[in-house]
């Protein structure tokens, strides 16, 4: 249990962070299914930005509040 | 031959975290004793090294398959990121920057409310200096692992690791004290936009995308994370100097 939780350290620290990429990535394999790689590879680039903008607007909001 | 590029990554990414390490050991070394501390991290070497052997040798076989494409890019990405999220919000004054003479004192302190120093090899100097670089060289090994898998070039991501090791035991020895003065979240911000990237591109390449400029495609995704992160930055330092101003009102939920 200790190792698992320290693997899932090196990957996840921020939730947000995650559960953007994640869902844009599952949208990236939903237009992959649909046949729309460009559309595809969009997505994730797009998801990249997306996630990073959540997660340091989230913690730029925290600092405010301090 | 030897692949540069991956080389010189690889060296960085283990670098920075075998600095991590140092301070740890030396720490140790300074309170519990250097016998305790310095085998504790010669055990942890020789633990991480055969984990990159018995990790990274059988992947070599397989990365062509699909579905180990996607988890080494989904693994690459996530730890990418994370690094670059981390190096951004410290940049942007969101999170202290990382202060290594800091973390050595911190250390210290730790060791000296341990108790007393066993004679011989004291456990609790041996299990720090152990548990410290094991976790610190874990992310070492996932760079090299990962970086090496990703550009076919795993010899030159090991060597780049192995280099990054000597360097800095070897200055460490030298200098016996932490290593103060490295641009760590530079090298950080750096060696995360390079994962990010390659990490997207498998998992891209997993998917079937169609990349556009399929030969640049890296390129233009480290040069996009790379911008968009200045840009990041610059955007939380004027939010933060507008509220420090007070000229600005914080809504409840959001931002403006």
């Amino acid at each position: 249990m200790r190792w698992a939780k320290i693997a899932l350290g090196l990957l996840v620290d921020d939730a947000r962070l995650v559960g953007v990429l994640i869902l844009f990535l599952l949208l990236s394999f939903l237009l992959h299914v649909m046949q729309k790689p460009l559309w595809a590879a969009l997505a994730i680039w797009i998801g990249l930005l997306a996630a990073l903008t959540v997660s340091v607007a989230h913690e730029l909001r925290l600092k405010a509040k301090k | 031959m030897f692949n540069w590029y991956v080389m010189g990554t690889s060296f960085v990414g283990a670098f920075v975290e075998f600095v991590e390490a140092l301070t740890i050991i030396l720490a140790v070394g300074a309170v519990r004793g250097w016998k305790s501390s310095l085998a504790g991290g010669l055990t942890a070497l020789i633990l991480l090294t055969g984990l990159t052997v018995l990790v990274g040798a059988p992947l070599v076989n397989i990365i062509h398959l699909t579905w180990v494409q996607l988890v080494i890019g989904l693994f690459m990405l996530l730890f990418g990121i994370r690094w670059l999220r981390k190096s951004i919000l410290r940049f942007a004054g969101l999170k202290a920057m990382h202060d290594e003479e800091e973390s050595y004192r911190k250390e210290m302190e730790h060791q000296r409310a341990g108790g007393k120093v066993q004679a011989g090899i004291d456990h609790i100097g041996f299990t720090t200096a152990l548990s410290g670089t094991f976790l610190e060289g874990l992310e070492a090994v996932f760079i090299v692992i990962t970086f090496g898998l990703s550009a076919h070039a795993m010899p030159s991501a090991i060597l780049g690791g192995l280099g990054a090791t000597v360097v800095v035991v070897g200055v460490g020895l030298w200098l016996r004290k932490p290593f103060a003065r490295v641009p760590e979240n530079l090298m950080k911000f750096v060696v995360g936009v390079m994962l990010t990237s390659f990490g997207t591109f498998w998992v891209g390449e997993s998917f079937r995308v169609a990349w556009p400029g399929a030969d640049l495609t890296l390129l233009y995704l480290a040069l996009t994370l790379a911008v968009f992160s200045w840009v990041l930055v610059n955007w939380c330092k004027s939010r933060l100097r507008k509220a420090d101003a007070g000229s600005e009102k914080w809504p409840a939920e959001g931002v403006r």
